[in-house]
């Protein structure tokens, strides 16, 4: 009984539609480009690209379901990408120490996020575009937006596998940990809580500074390490690779069917989401649209799947409402 | 036995310059069930944070919980201590399972680590099953009614080591059977020993659950007493501070009927309605809230558009698309909740009164015709007697019955022919309910028709010749008030 | 009883009179009519802009698609002038009829915001944000990228000209701001707008029609946007899918400024007139003194997180 409402209510849910939208465009793409779009090279080729992005979707997500937005991460993940470079030019280091620059540069910045946020009463977009503009600023003054280059050689020797493990596997590796911690753990139930009604959570002892250091926390980790992915692929440092791609990894988490106000989400939705934009982009590429339109394509499909969600959550409010009230 | 479980002594709170509570005294004993009752604002919901140590109060006031003094602190504080409350709006998260939503004190009890799902399954299992009712676990909160999301509540709080539960309000969105059902959950907690502090400012279920019941007004307790020393209208005596003198007052209405609504049915709001209004006649309209009746009134009013049925102005069908077809045809609503649906708190008493005739208050430039809005604001605020009142400042400044004064105002400047009334006493206290009361029988002697909806029979008996008993979507019954005594009204009302 | 200016205009002014002080005291250039020239000219389209951001904030939403709306209309206009004056020639009709395709394209797309905002009830930022990625998409791709400059000099005094020595644009904006101030002080919609912020369902219930007022109010703010871009195109000579992408954030920078609350409900335009000035004093202080132009974009945000911190004080 309970596995059959389970079932009934995945085939209902948006993800499932999502589902259903990625396979059907799959194979559109295939049928368009004469196969070229399932070879497994620009299979490959495309998870690598996007990997990058992805990442740092999934520490959006964490904001959004909390029931806030950051757009301040691309900001925080040039600063993490480029104070990691710097160690590497100066310091050599190996893997493991510039995972751990990266992402203890972002999350530190991130906590000053988390910290206005809970200190000021108003939409965290304005706050956040404020952080982005000091970050963004600063930085551009004292690198004067020079790009670093010329890592040191277990860095820029890539190969297919370490290509496929720094890209692929972290991002492998942050979507996992972020299904284990929204589900399993109790800071991931704070915040799905958090983010369906803040007063409750409040009178059920729960600390919303402490789940707010933790969401922009690790969405500025997340913003670095997606910003170590992008200096391993492009073997450089700099600000205008990333400034500026903002709504690509917003389109990927919005489309992965967020609650627009918060309270949901889910890692599998924010999934399907990078797939989505991965596959539009690249299959454009591969059909001969121009990269010029690729930003109208992204922003119509994010326009109208919020009027679809829209559209649903008025359809269920006016069943409701027929059902409802008198029992 | 009779062992304080909570004492306050001397309790005074001080918010601003507003004096909350005032010097009070008042015991909890180990294992009753204790009602506090009194109007809005009397103090009620302070005395609960109090209770529950969310606030902390004043120098010199003592809050003794068993045995040991103790400092206002944190709500989790008094989680510790035992305390739950379930507040009126309930406090759930609506996007969470009602599993998660029942076992989530799970999530910020330090001696449990990491999240079980299983755990939390068959904790809420297990608590429901204590308390004899099915829920499905798997279901979001917001799914459900809100007769099952207070179950959830109830839940929430037994599955904590609770001792002391407070509940504020938790019957005022229930059905009467919903009610017996919270009713009999409440006393096999008592007999599991739980003290139950219960809030409402209903007379009739406080009577019937309450061991002690404490009267509150202005800040301060007036008394407390043993249920059996008092009845109804000692208690309602006490609650308003003043001997109600009502007597029914009822103007002759004209035979011209204005208003027809046959057979109208929205999904499972309301089934079946039919009645018609006549000039000049104050009919009431009783019923629990979820009875139907709010909706019944959006619908004739153009805002919930009913699925079938008809009405009838003046013997002509209307349909409505909205509200604003509804002002057209002159028919008015005063909203229930005054200072989310009635007013606009942070802009003048000017623009609120106006706010539903502005698109007619055009000079010739097509501007607003400033000198014809100041009058008209002018004209109301004397002939209604709104005190104190000026134009320019915000209706935040002004008391609860002028407030209401203002919305009324608003809808008469629309010069109504029908005026429909929701609750138009709520929260206000019982000098401006006599003015309200009188200002709607002179506006019915001048021709108006007046539609009165409330929850409290002894408005709707001392005011409407009238009244209709509305449960479950559906009129039950036609009552004529002036043929019948208050008892017999009340019991009439009760008994579906 | 009624005072000459409010709390809120009263600081602004002090605040830019403190500005210009220090301004002057670090370089004495400052107090010259050259800089006040500069900052006559410049007011006017970060001006407007501003306020086209101020109507929907003052819904309780924000427009993020000012800019790309902005350009894409600008992009329009520079094609249809392009496609019917000859190089070198002039004609006013034409570029009459331009100045106007340019005002409609971008209230029609106040209108889109509007209709999505209200009839799927999804939060104006989202809906501005994804409106802003189309917008440019198309601006994009009908440019790839490029530039599209060379106006009729008719066309290049509103942003270039004077008359009587008040830059042309100086008067437009004024005039503009004067017809807002009308609208939002003495017209039953200026009124409905702002009740309606500050309590969407007490004035639902009072009868005032939803649909038709939000979808107004993003129109309105349109008109604006499209005024600001006639003058901006002009002034640059050119347009293109990326000109002035850093107004955005000063336009919300300066509204926050003036007071309008991000959560609906209050804001003036003469809050915002007073607030530009003083933004602009700013911004013409810090490029005369040389202050690198980075440094210049974080001040902006450590401002706006200042006037957040003294609102959000004040109103504890």
């Amino acid at each position: 009984m309970n596995n059959k409402t389970a079932k009934n209510k995945f085939f209902k849910s948006y993800e499932f539609m999502l589902l259903c939208v990625v396979i059907v465009l799959t194979i559109v793409l295939a049928a368009a480009t004469g196969g070229k779009s399932i070879k497994p090279d620009n299979i490959i080729d495309m998870l690598t690209s996007y990997s990058a992005y992805g990442v740092i979707a999934v520490g959006c997500l964490f904001v959004i379901i909390s029931g806030g937005i950051d757009i301040s991460f691309m900001a925080v993940a040039a600063v993490a990408q480029y104070l990691m470079a710097l160690y590497m030019l100066n310091m050599g280091g190996n893997f493991v120490v510039i995972y751990i620059i990266s992402i203890g540069a972002g999350a530190g910045l991130g906590l000053i996020n988390a910290v206005l946020v809970n200190r000021l009463k108003v939409p965290t977009l304005i706050i956040t575009i404020a952080t982005m503009n000091i970050i963004y600023g600063l930085m551009m003054r004292f690198t004067s937006g020079v790009r670093l280059h010329g890592f040191p050689g277990w860095f820029s020797q890539k190969t297919e596998a370490s290509l496929l493990f720094v890209s692929v596997g972290t991002l492998a590796a942050a979507l996992l940990t972020a299904w284990f911690i929204l589900k399993r753990t109790k800071m991931g139930r704070r915040v799905y809580a958090v983010g369906g009604n803040i007063e409750a959570a409040k009178r059920c002892g729960v600390s919303v500074l402490s789940v707010h250091l933790f969401v922009y926390g690790f969405a500025g980790a997340a913003a670095g390490t997606g910003a170590l992915i992008k200096c391993y692929l492009s073997q450089q440092a700099s600000i205008e690779a990333l400034y500026g791609d903002e709504m690509d990894v917003l389109a990927m988490v919005v489309l992965g069917g967020v609650s627009l106000s918060g309270g949901k989400g889910s890692v599998f939705g924010t999934l399907l989401g990078i797939v989505l934009v991965a596959l539009l982009s690249n299959g454009m590429i591969l059909v001969g649209v121009s990269s010029y339109w690729k930003d109208l394509v992204i922003g119509a499909v994010i326009l109208i799947s919020f009027c679809i969600t829209g559209w649903r959550v008025l359809a269920a409010k006016k069943q409701e409402r027929k059902e409802g009230a008198a029992e | 036995m009779e062992e304080k479980i909570i004492g306050l002594k001397h309790v005074n709170k001080h918010y601003g310059g507003v004096h909350a509570l005032k010097d009070v005294d008042f015991d909890l004993n180990r294992g009753e069930i204790h009602c506090l009752i009194g109007q809005n604002g009397c103090g009620k919901s302070t005395m609960i944070k109090v209770i529950s140590g969310v606030i902390d109060v004043d120098e010199g006031s003592e809050v003794i919980l068993d045995g040991k003094k103790c400092r206002g602190g944190s709500a989790r504080q008094a989680m510790n201590n035992g305390v739950r409350v379930i507040y009126q709006d309930l406090s759930l998260f609506p996007n969470l399972t009602v599993a998660e939503n029942i076992a989530f004190d799970r999530h910020e009890d330090k001696s449990i680590k990491g999240v079980s799902w299983p755990q939390i399954f068959k904790q809420a299992e297990e608590v429901l099953d204590r308390m004899d009712i099915k829920l499905e676990l798997e279901s979001l909160v917001e799914e459900l009614s809100i007769a099952d999301r207070q179950l959830v509540a109830i839940a929430r709080a037994l599955a904590t080591n609770a001792r002391i539960l407070i509940m504020d309000e938790p019957t005022s969105s229930l059905t009467r059977k919903e009610v017996n059902v919270l009713f009999s959950i409440i006393k096999s907690l008592q007999e599991k020993g739980m003290t139950i502090m219960f809030v409402s400012h209903k007379l009739d279920e406080i009577i019937e659950i309450a061991e002690r019941i404490t009267v509150m007004r202005d800040g301060k307790i007036i008394s407390t007493f043993e249920n059996k020393d008092v009845d109804e209208t000692n208690l309602a005596h006490m609650i308003s501070g003043q001997e109600i003198s009502y007597q029914q007052q009822f103007t002759a209405c004209g035979d011209e009927v204005i208003l027809e609504v046959e057979g109208l049915t929205c999904g499972r709001q309301y089934k079946d309605i039919s009645f018609s209004l006549k000039k000049g006649e104050i009919l009431g309209i009783i019923g629990l809230l979820g009875a139907g009746r709010t909706e019944l009134a959006s619908s004739i009013f153009g805002m919930n558009e009913p699925e079938s049925g008809r009405i009838l102005l003046h013997g002509e069908e209307v349909h409505f698309r909205s509200n604003r077809d509804a002002i057209a045809k002159r028919i008015a609503y005063v909203p229930e909740d005054r200072l989310l649906q009635g007013l606009v708190l942070n802009q003048s008493i000017e623009n609120n009164t106006i706010i539903s005739i502005i698109g007619k208050l055009k000079n010739r430039l097509g501007l607003i015709d400033k000198k014809g809005a100041r009058s008209i604001t002018r004209k109301w605020i004397d002939e209604l007697h709104i005190k104190s009142a000026v134009p320019e400042i915000n209706a935040s400044a002004m008391s609860g019955g002028n407030q209401q004064k203002i919305v009324i105002s608003k809808w008469l400047s629309t010069e109504p022919e029908i005026l429909i009334l929701d609750q138009p006493t709520n929260g206000i206290d019982i000098a401006a309910k006599n003015t309200i009361y009188e200002l709607i029988r002179e506006l019915a002697k001048k021709g108006m028709s007046i539609i009165m909806i409330s929850d409290e029979a002894a408005e709707i008996y001392y005011n409407c010749p009238r009244a209709l008993v509305m449960h479950k979507g559906k009129i039950v019954k036609e009552l004529n008030t002036s043929t019948i005594t208050e008892g017999e009204f009340g019991r009439e009302v009760l008994d579906e | 009883m009624k005072k000459v200016m409010n709390y809120e205009n009263r600081m602004l002014v002090i605040l830019t009179a403190v500005c210009i002080i220090f301004f002057t005291i670090m370089k004495p250039d400052f107090l010259s009519v050259n800089s006040f020239s500069s900052i006559a000219r410049q007011i006017p389209e970060i001006g407007l802009f501003t306020l086209a951001m101020m109507l929907p904030m003052l819904v309780g939403g924000i427009d993020l698609s000012v800019i790309a709306s902005a350009n894409l209309s600008t992009i329009l206009m520079s094609m249809f002038m392009a496609a019917n004056i000859e190089k070198g020639e002039e004609s006013v009709p034409v570029m009459l009829a331009s100045i106007v395709i340019c005002i409609a394209v971008c209230t029609a797309v106040g209108f889109f915001n509007g209709v999505i905002v209200v009839k799927f009830k999804i939060p104006a930022m989202l809906v501005t944000l994804g409106m802003q990625m189309v917008l440019t998409g198309i601006s994009l791709g009908i440019t790839k990228g490029g530039t599209l400059s060379g106006y009729p000099q008719s066309f290049r005094f509103i942003g270039n000209g004077s008359i009587l020595g008040i830059p042309a644009q100086f008067i437009l904006f004024i005039l503009a701001s004067a017809v807002l101030i009308v609208i939002m002080q003495m017209t039953s919609f200026g009124t409905k707008l702002q009740m309606y912020g500050s309590n969407q369902t007490a004035t639902g219930y009072s009868g005032i029609n939803e649909t038709a007022l939000l979808i107004k109010t993003h129109m309105l703010s349109g008109a604006y946007v499209g005024i600001a871009a006639v003058i901006m195109s002009s002034r640059l000579n050119s347009a293109s899918a990326g000109a002035a992408a850093n107004y955005l954030m000063r336009t919300i920078l300066i509204a926050v400024l003036g007071g309008v609350d991000p959560n609906g409900g209050k804001g003036r335009v003469s809050g915002i007139l007073w607030a530009v000035v003083l933004f602009q004093c700013m911004a013409t202080g810090l490029n005369i003194l040389r202050v690198n132009s980075y440094i210049v974009i974080a001040l902006y945000g450590v401002i706006i997180l200042l006037a957040v911190i003294v609102r959000t004080r004040k109103n504890n």
